[in-house]
């Protein structure tokens, strides 16, 4: 689904220097695979996650996602294949907009916005059922403005507007790192079961070992902008949160 | 009586401007400034078409692609050019000041006995028939503005002042939507100058002249007095900027009548705009 061949990208720092954030990097990721990334800071995971959004282009290689290449398109142009959820639970949504309002933008992110008055009994009803699932009882606040709810309940919702319409890949950069952990765990809860019902390409960076365990079917440790280690399927599964430090250290 | 009539008049008369503004700085979160040049770029294109002469209602709809016209220029000057908002603002002002003096060739024109959507002083009936006819176009205006603003494309507007990240994750790009959005603006605000000349008679070079602060008080008072509904719908914003607006000029027409000679009503408005302001961020007093 996503594929990346031969990506470098450096950049030049305020003495002059050159530095790679992202080292010939040769990686691929499939339909429905749910992907830790880890490293250290600098190591470029969150790199990755915005050459595939598009807010920073590679210097060379190709980034194709859903067989089309894609390093040269814009970030706006390119989102409809791509979900996105933040660090920052207020960057997802706006704030002065009601949770429904908020919604309907999710849902239009791949068709024009027109003079339609969007916002109606069917629409309604829909949200309201995909919020239900989340079962943090916030169907019943779809009409209050986002800003008035709590981190946790903006990034669970920033969640359902993520997989409102059909995107292909999920990118979530620590998304639970603002939370208190019982949201942290909520929210990956929803999202795992999310990601398994609609075979979303997700790569979720994290510094939190016990996710990066639990939650997803292969492993990415980044370093120095290459990939040091990764592990897929059985082998993810046998992995501890120690095993992680081990590599970390 | 009929002072304050003729006050509430031209209180529905700036309800364009006051709701222009509301949506550069208030939906937009952009502040600005071309509304002093649009303004009168209104009552300049009007008292030009009039005399050419031009029907009257198409000369005062015709001032409304003027206005975008302005609205577009700034708006592109501030996205592609990458000028600083206001900035883009104070250049098409000052631009438009020249603009205006071209169209216009003098710096005042009369417009006693020429063409007006409005009737003139000689009708017995002329107040009343003028309310009625500034009332449908307040009415119409805000009823559109608010349509807009609930439709997909508004949510986009309301979205891009608020969240820019955002909307372009969600596939918009937001500096089309400023450009839009400032081009509606500016056609308010246009469409207010056109209507303020059609009712005073003239069109002058120098009133726009801090104009846009006369705006932003009603915006202010319109949001003050909204935040006491506690309602999440942006209805009640953009009626009570609407109320603000109206309010403004019979509170100014309030003090002329106490013999507070003109000249002191610009030092006024800003006193009263700075006043809002400060009493937006000093609360805690309520508390």
């Amino acid at each position: 689904m996503v594929k990346f061949t031969n990506i470098s990208k450096s950049f030049t720092d305020d003495a002059g220097q050159i530095n790679a954030l992202i080292n010939n990097l040769n990686v691929e990721f499939k339909q429905g695979e749910f992907t830790m990334i880890i490293g250290a800071n600098g190591s470029g995971k969150s790199t990755i996650l915005n050459l595939i959004a598009g807010l920073v282009f590679p210097d060379k290689g190709i980034i194709s996602i859903a067989q089309k290449e894609v390093q040269t398109i814009k970030s706006f142009e390119r989102s409809a294949l791509i979900a996105r959820i933040f660090q920052n639970p207020l960057q997802g949504s706006v704030a002065d907009l009601t949770v429904l309002e908020n919604m309907r933008l999710a849902f239009l992110r791949n068709s024009t916005k027109g003079l339609k008055l969007g916002i109606d009994a069917a629409f309604k009803s829909k949200i309201k059922d995909a919020i239900a699932q989340l079962n943090l009882g916030l169907e019943n606040k779809t009409s209050q403005k986002m800003g008035t709810l709590s981190g946790g309940q903006r990034q669970a919702l920033t969640l359902v507007m993520a997989t409102l319409c059909d995107a292909k890949v999920l990118l979530m950069d620590e998304p639970t790192a603002a939370l208190d952990p019982k949201s942290a765990h909520s929210l990956m809860e929803n999202a795992a079961n999310i990601i398994k019902e609609k075979q979303l390409t997700t790569l979720m960076v994290t510094h939190n070992m016990r996710e990066a365990v639990n939650y997803g079917n292969r492993l990415l440790m980044m370093k120095e902008g290459r990939v040091e280690i990764d592990v897929k399927g059985e082998e993810k599964m046998k992995l501890s949160a120690n095993h992680l430090f081990d590599w970390l250290n | 009586m009929d002072f304050y009539a003729v006050a509430l008049l031209l209180g529905l008369a700036f309800v364009p401007l006051a709701l222009g503004i509301y949506l550069s700085a208030k939906v937009f979160n952009i502040p600005d400034i071309t509304t002093d040049g649009s303004f009168t770029l209104g009552a300049a294109g009007f008292a030009v078409f009039i005399l050419k002469p031009i029907n009257p209602i198409f000369a005062t709809l015709l001032v409304l692609p003027l206005g975008a016209l302005a609205g577009a220029i700034t708006g592109i000057i501030h996205t592609k050019l990458k000028v600083n908002a206001l900035l883009s603002g104070i250049l098409v002002m000052t631009a438009l000041y020249s603009v205006n003096l071209l169209m216009m060739e003098r710096s005042n024109i009369p417009l006693i006995g020429t063409g007006s959507i409005f009737e003139q002083v000689n009708n017995s009936n002329y107040l009343s028939i003028n309310m009625l006819k500034a009332i449908t176009i307040v009415v119409i205006i805000t009823a559109l503005l608010i349509w807009l603003l609930h439709t997909d494309f508004g949510l986009t507007m309301r979205a891009a002042g608020n969240n820019e990240n955002m909307i372009e994750a969600q596939g918009v790009n937001p500096n089309k939507i400023k450009i839009i959005g400032l081009a509606i603006s500016n056609a308010l605000v246009a469409l207010s100058g056109c209507l303020v000349t059609q009712l005073q008679g003239f069109a002058d070079i120098n009133m726009g002249i801090g104009i846009v602060i006369a705006g932003l008080a009603s915006v202010m008072m319109g949001e003050a007095m909204s935040n006491r509904f506690k309602r999440s719908s942006i209805l009640m914003p953009v009626l009570m900027v609407v109320f603000a607006a109206i309010l403004f000029r019979l509170f100014i027409a309030f003090i002329l009548a106490q013999g507070i000679e003109q000249v002191y009503v610009k030092l006024f408005t800003a006193a009263l705009v700075l006043l809002f302001l400060s009493v937006s961020k000093l609360n805690f007093i309520k508390k």
